[in-house]
């Protein structure tokens, strides 16, 4: 009967990394395909244009005690119900209004931050590349974690 | 021999077998997570271009219960407010169809859009169906920029917007008065270039100053629209 | 070191056979709906948007490639090598999620029913890693994928 040496653990272990790094590379194709092809493929990050992200802390304490313009990208019911003290509505649905609102607030250097309802909601981005891309404002930001996280700081 | 199984596989091998089967089927009936969605969709993901001046379009998407017990569709949020979605009824029977309409009103949004609906139903609650929408809007012009400002103190020069009308159409456009005195506005055809540039100077900078400039944008078969170039001293 | 019992590389074709298969459906029904598995990574609030889209589309091919090497003879170390690579990094995401206290979906399986992140849901994924580098040192220590005979 034949018995079976093991080369040493080292060899093997080589070998393990070099087997998962080419099956790594296999996967890269497949994945390349579904971004391109698959009809349930996600959206492209930062599809929205250079918006930098903010935090709320961040927004209160810019350097030099600027304020900042709030704009508040949800839409009528939520920014009726309760929204950022001072803040400017600012929706798509309403974009002409909300313009002419937020251009009579606005100052030379005062940067502008655009929140939405959460972490996970897209609305801000979108309203703030739209803002950045009509009127050319030098400082437009998204609040990270949206109204949200703005609620939870004021506990 | 086989790599699925070990090398002393050679007697005995029908009882081993079926030890393997036992401890793979437990393991996969402990984490196999219950099958139970019953809604099934046509698709989940619309793509589509807009036609050129169009404000909103309509999409339906089509499902079926494909359960064995009747469905609700608790509820159904849209990720933006210029979407709305209609059914025509909340709770289907096994095997019955219907549709999910969606509107999308364009409000002056352009480019690629992309929009997301969210559908619960009551065998699952936690975990919605996402539909998305995905929409080119083509531009039918673009005023650029729209806020035009100077320091005040600031010297006085003119300052511009572009305006680029889509080169598919054809557009009048009209200069409006300003609605301030002190703010001089004319406005240039750039035939070459399918568009036009908006000159603006104010007659002083020495104090603030808030006016609007109207542009009348006429595009051939399609509605008039007026569009604002705001001018501001601070 | 002796031999190990009889029953041993019976339960070590088992535990491979139950990996592949978890891996293989996991995969797979992410491989299904990968805009619900990049959100939900995005919901871990753990890496930038652009990592987790990358991530959303090459962990569920990565896992099925895995899986499918788990079950051949050749390619054998790197599917268990993959497997423990790929449940950590699912460990580390679903235990920094319950410690941050997010109530969110696990994202484990794709747009199938599922728990959402909690202590056990922690505990149960920490086991993939686990059990993969058990398997790991098994085949290393006595597998035969790359045995020399001798006589």
């Amino acid at each position: 009967m034949s018995s079976s040496v093991r080369c040493g653990s080292g060899p093997l272990l080589r070998r393990a990394a070099v087997q998962a790094a080419v099956l790594l590379l296999a996967a890269v194709v497949p994945a390349l395909l579904t971004g391109w092809l698959h009809p349930r493929r996600p959206p492209l990050p930062g599809a929205a244009g250079s918006i930098r992200e903010i935090t709320v802390a961040d927004a209160q304490a810019l350097p030099g005690g600027r304020p900042v313009i709030w704009a508040d990208a949800r839409d009528n019911q939520a920014f009726a119900r309760q929204h950022i003290p001072g803040a400017v509505h600012l929706s798509e649905a309403e974009w002409e209004q909300g313009l002419a609102g937020l251009v009579a607030v606005w100052r030379p250097g005062t940067p502008v931050v655009v929140y939405c309802a959460s972490h996970s909601c897209d609305t801000s981005r979108a309203v703030a590349s739209r803002l950045k891309r009509e009127l050319a404002l030098p400082d437009v930001f998204v609040l990270k974690g949206g109204w949200e996280e703005w609620l939870r700081r004021q506990k | 021999m086989s790599p699925l199984l070990p090398s002393s596989s050679r007697s005995g091998g029908g009882r081993r077998l079926a030890w393997i089967g036992l401890v793979t089927g437990c393991w996969l009936a402990c984490l196999t997570p219950p099958v139970s969605a019953a809604l099934s969709w046509d698709t989940v993901a619309i793509d589509r271009t807009a036609e050129l001046g169009a404000s909103s379009e309509e999409f339906a998407f089509h499902f079926r219960n494909t359960g064995s017990a009747p469905l609700t569709i608790t509820s159904v949020q849209t990720s933006c407010g210029c979407t709305s979605a209609a059914l025509a009824k909340q709770v289907y029977a096994p095997g019955e169809g219907g549709e999910l309409k969606v509107t999308y009103r364009f409000g002056g949004q352009v480019g690629a859009q992309e929009k997301v609906v969210s559908v619960t139903t009551n065998d699952s609650p936690d975990h919605p169906t996402l539909l998305v929408l995905r929409v080119k809007i083509p531009e039918i012009f673009s005023v650029s920029p729209r806020l035009l400002w100077w320091s005040v103190g600031e010297v006085r020069a003119e300052k511009q917007a572009a305006i680029a009308i889509n080169p598919a159409l054809q557009a009048a456009v009209t200069l409006l008065p300003p609605d301030e005195p002190g703010i001089d506005a004319r406005l240039v055809a750039r035939p070459g270039e399918h568009g036009y540039v908006l000159f603006i100077q104010p007659a002083s900078t020495k104090e603030t100053r808030r006016a609007r400039v109207d542009l009348r944008i006429e595009p051939a078969g399609l509605p008039a629209q007026i569009i604002t170039v705001y001018v501001l001293v601070r | 070191m002796a031999a190990p019992a009889k029953i041993v590389p019976w339960l070590h074709a088992g535990l491979r056979w139950a990996l592949a298969a978890t891996f293989l459906y996991a995969g797979g029904a992410k491989v299904l709906d990968p805009a619900r598995f990049v959100a939900d990574l995005d919901n871990y609030q753990l890496v930038p948007a652009v990592v987790a889209y990358l991530i959303g589309l090459f962990v569920p091919w990565a896992e099925i490639v895995g899986a499918a090497a788990l079950l051949t003879g050749r390619w054998r170390l790197g599917g268990w090598l993959l497997t423990f690579l790929l449940g950590t990094g699912f460990a580390v995401f679903v235990g920094s999620a319950w410690l941050r206290g997010l109530d969110i979906s696990c994202g484990c399986f794709g747009s199938g029913p599922q728990a959402n992140v909690t202590g056990w849901a922690t505990v149960r994924t920490s086991l993939f890693p686990l059990l993969a580098a058990a398997g790991l040192w098994y085949e290393l220590r006595w597998g035969t994928a790359v045995s020399v005979p001798t006589g």
